[in-house]
Formats: C-alpha cells, structure tokens, sequence
C-alpha cells in the first residue's frame, strides 16, 4: 500500500485483524483528521474494487507530541467502485469535503478534512478515478506526505527544511561564502579588535593605579612624573582612537559588499524565477521585505557583530584582569551579573512589547493619513471631512498614549536597573575601601577596580540586546535565502532550437494548464493561426483568455499539450528569442520611472529618435505626447506625471511595436482609450497584418469583428472557433455575446434618437413659452 | 406570486424555493414560474431542482444569518437569502447546518506558547477540535484583525482559525499575542 498521509500503525492492525483488508491489497490509503469541534479521525483506503472509510477515535493529533494507544471504530464504509460515477471535491472554508455520487446521481458525503489535508485528500480522489479506470500505475512522490524525520512535523513546502528542528546555524554557515572573498580583512579586524580591548584593559590601569600608587604618592617609582604619565594616557588613547576609526573603515567596507553581494544574489533570483512564484506570495510586501531583510543584515554586521565582538573580549579581558587585581571584590561584582542580566532581559522583552504596540499604532495612523490624503477627493465628495478629523484625532490620541506609557516606562526602569548595579558597586567600595584601610589593596588598585567594574557593564547590556537582534538577522537571512533557494517553474531549455527568421505560425495543441492542482485554468484547447493573420480572443472575465496569451510568451508553462511557433515548441526555444520575436500589451500597463522617450525604447535600447517617434505615431501616442510641455522627455512614473489609463495604454502599444514583433498580443489593450483612438490603433494594426501575427483579446467585440479567426473560451476549454460570420451563423456562445453588445448599443442610439426627436419636437413648442 | 428581483439576482423567499435533503447534501427546489428567473440571458438558466447546493455567507463576520448566496456546484448564483428565519423552521434549520459546515473553522480558546523558528512561527493552541499546534509563515501576516477585538489566523495550510475575543482570552495568552497584533 502506498500511503499519501502517515496511517498509523494500529489502525493497519486493525483493519488488518478486523476488516480483512491486507496491507498487500490497498492499493493507497491516507488518515486525516476531521473538520469539526469531536469528530473522529477519517482513514481512507482503496483497492481495487472499493473505497473504504474508516472513522475512529486514535491517537494522531497534529502535535506530534502527544501520543497515546487504542482505536475504537465509529464508523465503517465501504463504497464499491463499479457502483461509483463520480468522486468531488469541494472546497469549503477551512476544509475540503470528499463525496461520491452513485449510478443513480444520489450524492453521498465520504468526509471532510481540513485544509492540512487538501492536497492529499484531492490526490487520493485523483488516484481513486485512476484505479476505478484501470490506470493506476503507483503514487507519484510529490503527492506522499513528507515529515521531518526528526520531530514529525509536516514540512511547510517543497524545500524540505524543517524550521522546527533546524537551527540557526545552518543559515549562518550559508553566510559564510559571501565572507570568504574577505578573509584577510576580516583578520584585520580581529587583530584590531584584540588590540582595542587590549588598550581598553590597559586605561583603567594607567589612569588610576599607575598614577595614583606610583606619580601621585610619594615614595612611588615615577613620583612627581606627572607629564610622563599623561604622556602615556594620551599615547594610549590616540592609539585607540586610530584604531577603532581604521577598523570602523574596513568594517563598513566589507559590510556593505557582503550587503551588496547578497541584495545582487537575490535580485538575480527574483528575475530568473517565474511568476508563479510571486503570484503565491505577496509581491508588494516581497519588495519592502528584500529590502528592510538587507537593511537587518547590514546593520548586523556592519553594526552587530564587530561591536558583539569587542564587547565579548572587553568582558573577557576584564573579568581576568579583576580576578588578579582582587579576587574577592571580583566575586561580589560578577555577582551581580545574573541579576543585572535577568532583569535587563526582562526589561528589554517588555520593551520591546511596548514598541511593537506602538509601532502599531503608528501604523494605523499612518495608514488612514495616507488614505485621506490618496482620497481626498472622494472624502470631500461626501462631505466626511469631520469624519475623518475624528477618527484621526481618535488614532493620534491612541498612539500619544501609548507612546507616553512606554516612555514612561523606559524612564523609570532603567535608572532603577542602573540603581541596583550601583548597590554593587557600593558594596566594592565598602569592601574595597576597608581592604585598602588594612594595607590589603592600594587606593589607586580600588578606583581602577571600580572603573574595571563599569567596563563589565556596558558591553552587557549591549550583549543582551544583540542576541535579540541576532535573532532577527537569522530571520531575515533565511527569507532571503528563501528567494535565493526557489526553482524557476519555467526553466530555459539548455539547448535551445535558434530559428534564423520567425514567420509568426501559433499552433496550440491540446494546451492543459492550471494554477493550482485543483481547477484547471485552460483544458484542452487547440488552435492554429498562420503568419500575418489576426486572431481574436473571446470570452467572458476569467474564463482564461490572458492565460493562454501568458503559456505563449512562457510566463507559465503548460501542464499538458504543446504551443508551437513556426512548428518548434515554444519550451525549445531561447527566452530571448521567444521574447524578442513576441511583443505583448497587457491589461495592466506598467511605465517605469524615466521619460517618455526612455519608456517606448525599453523593447529596443539603441532605437533612434525617429523610429521612437514613428511608433508613437502608429500606437496613437504621439497627439497627447506633444500636447506636453516637454514631449517626449516628459518624466512619467513614480513621483512624476501622471498619464491616464488610455494614455498609458497608448505608449505600451508603442513600445511594443517598436521592436517590430512577429508576433503583437494585445490583451485588452485598448479597453481605456475612447472609439476614436481605438479605431486609429486598429487601423495601425490593420496596416501591421501580413507583417506580424496579432493575437487580440476584447471585450468589445467590435474590435475583433475584422479579426482572421475567433476562439471562443468559456471556462478554459475552447467553445467555438471560426470567423466572425460562421460564429454568428452558428448561433453560440459568441453570438448571444454579440447580439448583447448589439443590442446595448441600438438601446444608446435609440434613446439618442428619441432625445433628437424630443428635442426638435419640443423645440418650437418651448420657445415663447415661460417655464411654469 | 411578487418575485424580489434586482439586475439578475433574484431574492429567495419561502414561496419560490424550498430547501430539501438529498442524500447527504442541501438541494433546492424552485417552484412557481422559473421562466422569469431567467430573464438575463448570460447567466446559467435557473432549473427547477438542485441536488446540491453551495452557500455563501456575504457578511461572513457580521451576519451569519442573512444574506446567504445560494450558488448551484458550478457556482452560478441561484439566489440570495435575505435571511434564513423567513423560512419555516425545518429548511431553516438545514441551512443553518450547512453553513456551520462550510464557515466551520476551529475557535481558539487560550494560546499555550509561540515559538519563532527561521521565519515561522509555531503556535500551540487549545481550541474546540482540542490542543493545534498552528504554524504560520509570516507571523504578521497571518494574523488578521477584525474590528477591535476578533482576530483570524491564517496557517501555512491555508487554515483558519477564529479567536471571537481576544479580551475574553485569559491574561498570558493575550501577553503572547500581543507582540503580533
């Protein structure tokens, strides 16, 4: 038996002792839990002749913690395959729910399990219709459950790393290739460091001690030296200063190179991975999140993990140093350690809750400011002005007061953490100070030891908050290297067919695909149109017209079936030539930020003046471009003007004809622009046939009536397909479609009609008359 | 017969549809004149029986009663239910015991700890269905507040999870959520 779910053992016994059914015999089987609050655990099984369920009470919880032995059965069924015509799954809230309908059309309810289990309980309704038509041929290894060997928890996606069980030192050593090109810097900097905490050990001692015992008292070997010893201290701190500023430098260099290194490392990946990718994520918050995970790791190594270090020897060097100096005041000072630790710790963490609550707060206010000034228009509109004054008082009020208790908080726990820190210290001064009355300990020893004392204490602080911190920077590096990890869906074929000239033939051939297992998006489509002609894509909203326009320029690639251009597969082909002889305007135009000029010459960076200027014209673009102060050299794009829909539409239209595709896609691309400048852009497009290959999506289709071909898709299978006067003669689909549109439009000119005539009727009738 | 009827979505009432058990599913059956349900041409033409039906709350948050959309399994509206009590209480009842079945997600009752692992976070939870352990990829995102007080989780697998009153929690597990939300 294969199993898409781990069955337990015991449930194995058991249908093995109580049900007769051999594991030799199942073909597959899975277990998932139900959906509702005291519903029993569900196990499926199938041979090939039934579909058993089995329901019980055992021991599997999703925590993989909690285990304990028995099965008791609630429920057995068995459903005889002959019997079944139908296996569905539906997709409820939370859950997915299994049914079967029999010969008769009668529905039964096999279980519903929740969405943990959606994918097994979908490949097992797979593998069942499979067994039930003799076809199954063993259980592919994406469809099988996969856990983590070491805590049994399901693996939350295709990587197989377990987050659970792995820890951080897997990231960390991912990090160290981008630090290898830095090996003799890196050096550097610990030689530095060392040498820091070393002249930091070494102050203290000069200052206090040295001074005092030997210049200041008399008797002492230097006494009266004074310019000797300032000599010394001055020395030592210039030579500290250099080198911590020489370090700063070399520090900042290599950080911002790793930082670079890495952001270049994930750039690459976003540009090579496939728009699947993005589409299962959010693409908005990926952007900020690349770049606020870079700022994290910047600033901890440029800031971190050099300052963690020196604060790591400084607290080394010095607890040495105090454990010779005196032993017993040593003891009482790293006494207080845990302590301080402890309450730091804690002072931190509730911090750091405060933070958050404000961040939030923050948030929500910056996030209705922005909403007010973005729409402010319609704000105004509906007179809500006070409205909105309200309710941002009422957020600004919320987050003042959350950032006073925080405050407040800050201001009052410290100076008291700073307070119990200086119980320690003057508890070294008592017993330091007597030392020094019994002739145990110098005068100097002692105010080295306190300023000793101090050198303890700072880096500490600095050290809890790092590893918080470090914490974070884990975090960040692993979502990076998440980006960096992912497999393109849509890979380049290694060694691709190089046409020398395209033509612009598209065959589609029994083209399947779909976004998720679930529903596919286009079945069985097949179509052909040849070089030079114009087809027209019909269809209602999301019945899959820009998916197909999206499997040809290999944006995704098909699940089953072949596309063709010029009879070569589309999956041999280079992405650069596919992409270069294929120019596609989409829906959703993007510009980015550059002149206008910049914008239409993407498609073709060494494109002249006039062949910009020449496709600007074709594309209708180039009436409203001159009508701006600055032509063609007019800033578009973030911060800078604004075009509107049609325009915008206007100038992706040029910048795809100006790299003279084979083959032009528009995919309601002229659904903003008003009919005079749609009918230019046909006549341009017109003009372009024989020339190039178009393949048009519309909504209005008047604008595919003139169109070589027609497919109509409905649910993404093709429903009709012929020209415009064989698909009205065949009065489907497009014809109710077209007759609706027709008839909408007879409904505009007779009302503008009847307006006429009202008015000329009125007209006379009015005149000379006084309003009553 | 009056039929409640607005741009080609036609209000279900008891006198127009009557909501029956078939087999383990909720069908519907359309009585009275269906011809004039159909007057929009694109739309799937009404029939007169449904062996199943699938229904869709509208205000999923706020009204759990009201405005249900009664869609055929192609999910082609058949109609919409201003609210369920209009029905005698049989059908009522049926309904109702669909609708708990498609919204049913598991209500946590108190937050046991969280532990953050390489940018996941893993919840353990007691709720209705017992003691989850709840992962979720982008803590912040997975968590989405509703109004003041209610809050969804959103795991890994695409489930949800209801805690009705973040208040009514007991004071630790409000501590461990207050960091999120």
């Amino acid at each position: 038996m294969e199993m898409l779910t781990r069955i337990p053992d015991k449930v194995l016994r058991y249908i093995k002792e109580n049900k007769k059914l051999s594991p030799e015999s199942v073909l597959i089987g899975m277990s998932c839990r139900g959906n509702m609050p005291y519903s029993p655990r569900v196990h499926l099984f199938a041979d090939s002749h039934t579909l058993c369920l089995l329901e019980g009470v055992d021991s599997v919880s999703d925590n993989p913690e909690y285990d304990s032995s028995g099965f008791e059965q609630t429920h057995f069924e068995v459903f005889a395959l002959e019997d079944i015509a139908e296996l569905e799954t539906e997709e409820l809230m939370s859950a997915v729910r299994l049914s079967v309908t029999d010969k008769s059309g009668m529905q039964r309810l096999v279980c519903e399990a929740p969405n943990t289990f959606k994918e097994a309980l979908m490949a097992f309704a797979g593998y069942v219709r499979l067994i039930k038509a003799g076809e199954f041929a063993g259980v592919e290894e994406d469809d099988k459950e996969l856990r983590c060997s070491g805590c049994g928890r399901r693996y939350p996606d295709k990587n197989k790393v377990c987050p659970y069980c792995s820890n951080n030192k897997g990231v960390l050593k991912r990090l160290f290739p981008f630090f290898r090109k830095y090996v003799w810097q890196m050096l550097a900097i610990l030689a530095m460091l060392v040498l820091t905490s070393a002249l930091g050990v070494v102050t203290p001692y000069v200052s206090n001690s040295f001074y005092i015992d030997n210049v200041l008292e008399e008797g002492g070997k230097y006494y009266g030296q004074i310019m000797l010893v300032i000599g010394i201290m001055l020395s030592v701190r210039v030579a500290d200063l250099v080198i911590v500023i020489l370090n700063d430098i070399v520090t900042t260099r290599i950080s911002a190179n790793i930082t670079y290194d890495l952001k270049k490392t994930i750039f690459e990946s976003i540009n090579r991975l496939s728009l699947g990718f993005f589409n299962s994520r959010r693409t908005g918050g990926l952007m900020t999140q690349i770049e606020s995970d870079s700022s994290t790791l910047y600033n901890f190594f440029c800031g971190m993990v050099p300052d963690f270090a020196v604060a790591a020897a400084k607290i080394i060097a010095v607890s040495i140093v105090l454990f010779i100096m005196d032993p017993l005041l040593a003891f009482i000072t790293l006494l207080t350690i845990p302590a301080y630790v402890l309450m730091v710790s804690h002072a931190f963490a509730k911090s750091r809750r405060m933070a958050n609550i404000h961040y939030a707060s923050v948030k929500a206010l910056t996030a209705r400011l922005g909403d007010v000034i973005n729409g402010l228009r319609v704000v105004k509109a509906f007179a809500h002005e006070r409205y909105e004054s309200q309710s941002f008082h009422k957020l600004s009020h919320n987050k003042t007061r959350i950032y006073f208790e925080w405050s407040m908080y800050d201001v009052v726990v410290y100076p008291a953490i700073s307070f119990i820190l200086y119980l320690g210290t003057i508890a070294v001064w008592a017993i330091g100070g007597m030392s020094v009355f019994r002739g145990e300990l110098s005068y100097g020893d002692l105010l080295s030891f306190v300023a000793y004392m101090g050198m303890v204490y700072s880096p500490l602080n600095f050290i809890i908050n790092s590893i918080r911190r470090m914490s974070e920077s884990v975090n960040a590096a692993t979502r990076l290297f998440e980006i960096a990890d992912a497999i393109p869906e849509v890979v380049e074929s290694e060694k691709p067919v190089m046409l020398d000239d395209i033509r612009g033939n598209v065959e589609f051939k029994n083209v399947s695909f779909a976004y998720t297992k679930s529903k596919k998006t286009i079945d069985r489509v097949s179509f052909n149109i040849e070089a030079g002609k114009t087809l027209g894509i019909v269809g209602r909203t999301g019945s899959g017209k820009s998916t197909l326009v999206n499997l040809l320029i290999r944006l995704y690639d098909v699940s089953d079936g072949e596309i063709l251009i010029d009879g070569v597969n589309v999956k041999n082909m280079s992405f650069e030539q596919l992409r270069r002889s294929v120019a596609i305007v989409s829906q959703e135009t993007y510009l980015f930020t550059g002149t206008i000029f910049e914008n239409i010459a993407y498609s073709m960076k060494n494109a002249t003046y006039d062949e910009v200027v020449n496709a600007a014209i074709e594309a209708g673009a180039h009436d409203f471009i001159m009508k701006l102060p600055d032509g063609y050299e007019t800033l578009i794009g973030f911060g800078n003007r604004d075009l509107s829909g049609g325009e915008r539409q206007r100038l992706s239209i040029a910048r795809a004809l100006l790299k003279h595709p084979r083959i032009l896609i528009l995919d309601e691309a002229t659904a903003a622009m008003d009919t005079a400048t749609e009918q230019k852009i046909e006549n341009a497009i017109d003009r372009l046939s024989g020339s190039c290959t178009t393949i048009m999506i519309a909504h209005r289709l008047s604008t595919l009536k003139n169109a070589d071909k027609l497919v109509v898709i409905e649910d993404g299978k093709m429903h009709e397909c012929g020209n415009h006067k064989e698909l009205i003669e065949k009065e489907g689909i497009y014809h109710k479609l077209y007759t609706l549109q027709l008839e909408a439009l007879r409904n505009i000119m007779s009302d503008g009609d009847e307006d006429d005539k009202n008015k000329k009727h009125r007209g006379p009738m009015m005149r000379g008359r006084r309003p009553q | 017969m009056e039929i409640k009827y607005n741009n080609g979505v036609v209000y279900l009432t008891p006198e127009l549809a009557s909501f029956v058990k078939v087999g383990d599913f909720l069908g519907v059956d359309l009585t009275g004149d269906i011809s004039r349900l159909n007057e929009s041409a694109l739309d799937a033409p009404r029939l007169p029986h449904y062996d199943r039906v699938r229904l869709r709350r509208a205000f999923p948050f706020s009204l759990g009663d009201k405005y249900i959309s009664v869609l055929d399994f192609e999910q082609n509206e058949i109609g919409l239910i201003e609210d369920i009590s209009a029905f005698p209480e049989k059908q009522a009842q049926l309904i109702r015991n669909e609708l708990e079945r498609v919204y049913y997600s598991p209500r946590v009752t108190a937050i046991k700890s969280v532990k953050e692992r390489l940018g996941y976070a893993f919840f353990a939870v007691d709720s209705d269905v017992g003691a989850l352990e709840i992962p979720l990829r982008d803590v912040y995102r997975s968590l989405i507040r509703i109004g003041d007080d209610r809050l969804v989780i959103i795991d890994t697998d695409g489930n949800r999870y209801y805690i009705d009153s973040i208040k009514a929690l007991d004071k630790t597990s409000q501590k461990k959520l207050e960091l999120y939300v």
